[in-house]
């Protein structure tokens, strides 16, 4: 005999395990299909002695409302909670919380790492310097024309905020003997402030002391530098100049990067080159204030503006906006 | 400085180049040539020169390097008067300071028709940026574009005597200069004057009263060799520069002196007229002649990183007017008068040699460098942590001024001893004194976002802060972070948490658990917040931490603020290890305790602490909640309590009745 209530509770566990369409299905066609379960019942109903058949036909028919009922039931259930979890790929992500670094100290990073990978150290010294180590030990003596060119802010006494951090080579070198390599950065000050300039800046310094250390050993550096931050395809122009502190001097001019087609570069203004630092050999004197016998060691200095490099590479176009601390220009920094 | 090409090319009547090139050339031997520009049918050029090439500073200067560009024989000097029968006069100048003036020659020149005009110069010096003022004048301004000696003219009627003395001046001496401001003068200025007065601050600027006007007749010619230290400070105090003292002040040629007075005598007379009345070379203590210097062939190549032939040495200091003799390999120089005093040594031929060489003809060579230099400072490892760490909780770094208004350093608390540090001579008062705290500089910075529509901020900075300890004349700098933050960050939709006080702490404690470091938080009274806690590690106080006073009423939520100082991390880092977890499972509890609000989670804490039994692995806030079914005034605090082993699974039975003894504790506590 065929016990339906049985069956009925068989379904009951069946449909109650079904958490997806997938399963429903499954169920479906357990149950439903022309193999199913109620189908081979009805089939079923021939071998049902005659008496019987009526009760029989009567309970498989409310088995069968059931079962359709449920899986209706079920279904439309399931349809709603797909329907509710659809993800909508085109809604915005959430925003994720993160700041961003000043685009002075990514460059200043930038720089510490191609020389870090040269071997170079970084030094630092005090920003409250005195005359002896920003201008004296510098070469450049009291009413030594070369002061007017960096204005300077005094302190009390003969203490004055440095004008550049060439004073971090000198007490290097005061500190000890070559081989020197170093790489000093760092906020200067100078009594200018105009959109060119601002009346603190940042620098990174350079400074090689060894002994047979010659001019092309400074070009090579610097090509090698320069091409790591601005790209393997810029050149570079050497053009002499004057610094008290070294000698030879130049001034190094990259070719512009960023000169594209016949438009009128913004950056360069036309002229294909971008004046980016100034270099030299170190100076003998130098090197005799600092204890060091130029006879034996030479060496090759350089400095350049880092704020003018953040600059030309963000495109920013007025040195105040680098010190507004803006969120909406620091957010694009990454 | 502006040239004008026609007139360098006077010097140079066989150069046959286009200015463009001229000008070119000039730049890559280190006359910066910033513009060429067309000025009728000339050019101008605008070179800058640099501090050290005083010899430069006329066209005369600018035709010597050209000659030595393009390997030309020899310059075409501009005519002077040749003959001079008038005689010498040794009364005519004496020389008080033989020091500050070395050398001095004086021309009078009389009967100078007053009707005649030389339109020539007057044109040249218009192209050249200088107004023409009156013939004379202009005749001495255009000897000095030419040949770089700066010349000064008197009026004779207006000395008192036709003598002058170079001397220096009487402390509180004062003059009224040519541009009308009266100058009070001390013993370290040199002065020309005659028997009763000052009649030119030496070599800087004339006097008014002996100033030669349109009605000038006769004029005595002064061009000498001042000591260039003693321009430059005089210059200096004086705040005066002139075209005279940026010549000066440099180093003028000694041996131009003579010959420019004779040029600007034959200028007179052949556009003016006037007849040579007197004249007197005198000379004071000597202007120290050129020094030999030697090089070595081999010493240079190594140097320049390349060999250069001695050839083509010799030809390149030739061609700047070095005097050069050879024996083997050895080299002996001696610089023209006009170089004397920026090429003292063997460097400053080696740039000589080198810029006519060419840098851009030099190779590229990286050295090759055996091992690393003595390594970083550490501080720069932990400064760069701090940056990545607070940029990835979502600050932006600022970087602001050194400089402060007074004010800040008043109201903010400072965390290093020491008055502040004044600048003596400030843009303005509001940049005058060096910051003692960032956090000043980090809420106007906030203050600035809010202006523009920002409705948060989360700023940090590392810098330094600076103090004098007057009783040791000690200044000290202290390098600081610090971080400010407020406000709502993004929309309900981000689900961003609030910039709370606690979320603040959160993010200055987790920055210091990742050295290693436990904080303890102290509340006290500081300067500049609203409320505020020292930060200390094992006792020392190493920063601050609280809600800020704010001035500025468009910030309209409460401001949080820290600083600390950096260095004190290296000081306290301790090498983390790792605490293995317990394999056994845990327990957990969770019991909320009403308390009062003013009651502190220390006091909850130490309660805790004292009565806990040794399996109470951890415990922590689960969370706060004060409002609707909690009477006012008090708070509902949530702790988790979680059980658990090392040697092994606790029963459910044995932990229930240890943690009820420790809930009873925490009860009665309450009640007390
Ligand atoms: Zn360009």
């Amino acid at each position: 005999m065929i016990d339906i209530a049985e069956l009925k509770e068989e379904f009951k566990r069946d449909i109650g395990l079904v958490d997806s369409i997938k399963r429903l299905n499954e169920v479906k066609h357990k149950w439903t299909s022309k193999t199913g379960i109620l189908k081979n019942l009805s089939k079923k109903i021939t071998s049902i002695p005659l008496e019987k058949r009526a009760e029989f036909g009567k309970l498989l028919n409310s088995l069968r409302d059931f079962v359709r009922g449920e899986i209706q039931e079920k279904e439309k259930v399931l349809k709603e909670t797909q329907e509710r979890e659809k993800i909508d790929f085109s809604l915005p992500g959430r925003k994720i919380v993160q700041g961003a670094i000043h685009p002075v100290t990514v460059v200043i990073y930038e720089i510490i790492e191609i020389f870090n990978s040269l071997g170079y150290s970084v030094a630092e010294g005090p920003e409250i310097e005195d005359d002896f180590h920003n201008f004296e030990a510098l070469n450049i003596p009291p009413y030594h024309p070369a002061r007017d060119a960096q204005d300077t802010f005094f302190v009390k006494g003969d203490r004055l905020l440095r004008t550049h951090t060439s004073p971090v080579q000198i007490r290097t070198m005061l500190a000890r003997k070559p081989p020197i390599r170093i790489i000093c950065p760092g906020k200067v000050y100078r009594r200018d402030n105009d959109l060119r300039h601002s009346p603190m800046f940042h620098q990174v310094e350079g400074l090689v002391v060894d002994k047979g250390i010659a001019f092309t050993h400074l070009k090579g550096t610097l090509l090698y530098f320069l091409r790591e931050l601005f790209g393997k395809g810029i050149n570079l122009r050497f053009r002499p100049s004057y610094f008290p502190f070294t000698e030879p001097s130049a001034e190094v001019d990259i070719s512009c990067p960023f000169c594209e087609g016949s438009n009128v570069c913004k950056v360069c203004g036309g002229a294909n080159w971008i004046e980016i630092l100034g270099a030299g050999m170190v100076d003998p004197r130098v090197l005799r204030n600092c204890a060091i016998n130029p006879d034996n060691y030479s060496g090759f200095a350089f400095g350049l503006g880092v704020d003018r490099i953040a600059m030309i590479k963000y495109s920013i176009p007025n040195i105040r906006i680098l010190f507004d601390n803006d969120i909406d220009v620091l957010s694009q920094i990454n | 400085m502006l040239v004008l090409w026609s007139w360098v090319r006077e010097f140079l009547p066989s150069l046959k180049v286009s200015p463009e090139e001229a000008a070119d050339k000039l730049t890559m031997v280190g006359l910066n040539v910033e513009e060429v520009s067309k000025v009728e049918n000339d050019w101008v050029f605008d070179i800058e020169v640099t501090a050290n090439r005083g010899d430069v500073m006329s066209h005369l200067g600018v035709a010597r390097e050209l000659m030595a560009i393009y390997g030309l024989d020899s310059l075409q000097m501009p005519i002077v008067i040749e003959s001079m029968d008038a005689p010498i006069d040794k009364e005519l100048v004496f020389i008080e300071d033989r020091f500050g003036c070395r050398r001095y020659k004086a021309i009078v020149v009389r009967d100078i028709p007053s009707d005649k005009n030389c339109s020539l110069i007057a044109e040249r010096l218009e192209k050249l940026g200088f107004s023409s003022v009156n013939p004379l004048v202009d005749i001495s301004n255009y000897v000095m574009l030419e040949v770089g000696q700066p010349l000064h003219f008197f009026d004779i009627r207006k000395l008192s005597n036709e003598k002058v003395i170079v001397r220096r001046a009487k402390d509180g001496e004062k003059t009224v200069s040519l541009d009308e401001v009266e100058r009070e003068l001390n013993s370290n200025d040199l002065v020309i004057a005659d028997k009763e007065k000052v009649i030119a601050i030496a070599g800087i600027i004339g006097s008014a009263s002996s100033e030669v006007d349109e009605e000038t007749s006769s004029i005595f010619i002064e061009s000498a060799w001042f000591d260039p230290i003693l321009i430059r400070r005089t210059s200096k105090k004086l705040n005066l520069k002139t075209e005279a003292s940026a010549r000066f002040e440099k180093g003028t040629d000694p041996a131009i002196v003579s010959y420019a007075a004779r040029r600007a005598v034959y200028l007179i007379k052949k556009f003016l007229g006037g007849n040579i009345s007197r004249r007197v070379f005198v000379v004071g203590e000597n202007v120290s002649p050129p020094k030999m210097i030697y090089i070595d062939i081999n010493n240079l190549n190594q140097f320049a990183g390349v060999e250069i032939e001695k050839e083509k040495v010799k030809t390149i200091l030739g061609s700047l007017g070095f005097e050069v003799e050879t024996s083997g390999n050895l080299l002996t120089v001696v610089p023209p008068t006009y170089r004397r005093f920026d090429v003292e040594e063997k460097a400053d031929l080696y740039e000589e040699i080198l810029r006519f060489v060419g840098f851009d003809n030099l190779p590229y060579e990286l050295p090759a460098f055996p091992g690393k230099d003595a390594g970083d400072p550490p501080v720069i490892k932990i400064r760069k942590r701090a940056r990545t760490y607070f940029k990835s909780v979502g600050f932006y770094e600022a970087i602001n001024y050194s400089f402060v208004d007074p004010t800040f350093n008043e109201k903010y608390i400072s965390l290093i001893e020491g008055e502040e540090v004044e600048l003596v001579n400030p843009l303005s008062n509001n940049n005058s004194r060096m910051r003692k705290s960032l956090l000043p500089g980090l809420l106007q910075n906030l203050s600035y976002n809010v202006r523009r529509g920002k409705l948060f901020g989360t700023i940090f900075e590392i810098g330094n802060v600076y103090s004098w300890k007057k009783s040791k004349n000690l200044f000290t700098e202290v390098e600081l972070c610090a971080a400010v933050a407020g406000g709502k960050r993004g929309t309900p939709w981000d689900k961003i948490r609030d910039l709370d006080f606690y979320w603040f702490k959160g993010v200055i404690e987790k920055f210091f658990t990742d050295f290693g470091i436990e904080l303890d938080f102290e509340e006290s009274n500081v300067k500049g917040f609203r409320q505020a806690a020292f930060i200390r590690i094992e006792g020392e106080i190493v920063g601050v931490i609280g809600e800020l006073e704010v001035a500025d009423k468009r910030v309209h939520f409460p401001v949080w603020g820290a600083e600390f100082m950096l260095q004190k991390i290296l000081e306290y880092a301790k090498q983390i290890s790792v605490v293995l977890p317990s394999k056994f499972p845990a327990i957990t509890f969770d019991y909320t305790v009403q308390h009062p609000k003013g009651v502190q989670w220390r006091e909850i804490e130490s309660v805790i602490e004292r009565y806990k039994s040794k399996y109470l692995n951890t415990f922590f806030l689960y969370d706060r909640y004060e409002g609707k079914g909690v009477p006012s005034g008090m708070v509902n605090t949530t702790i988790r309590f979680v059980y658990q082993s090392k040697e092994g699974s606790l029963s459910k039975k044995d932990i229930e009745e240890l943690h009820t003894l420790l809930i009873e504790k925490l009860d009665s506590w309450r009640k007390v």
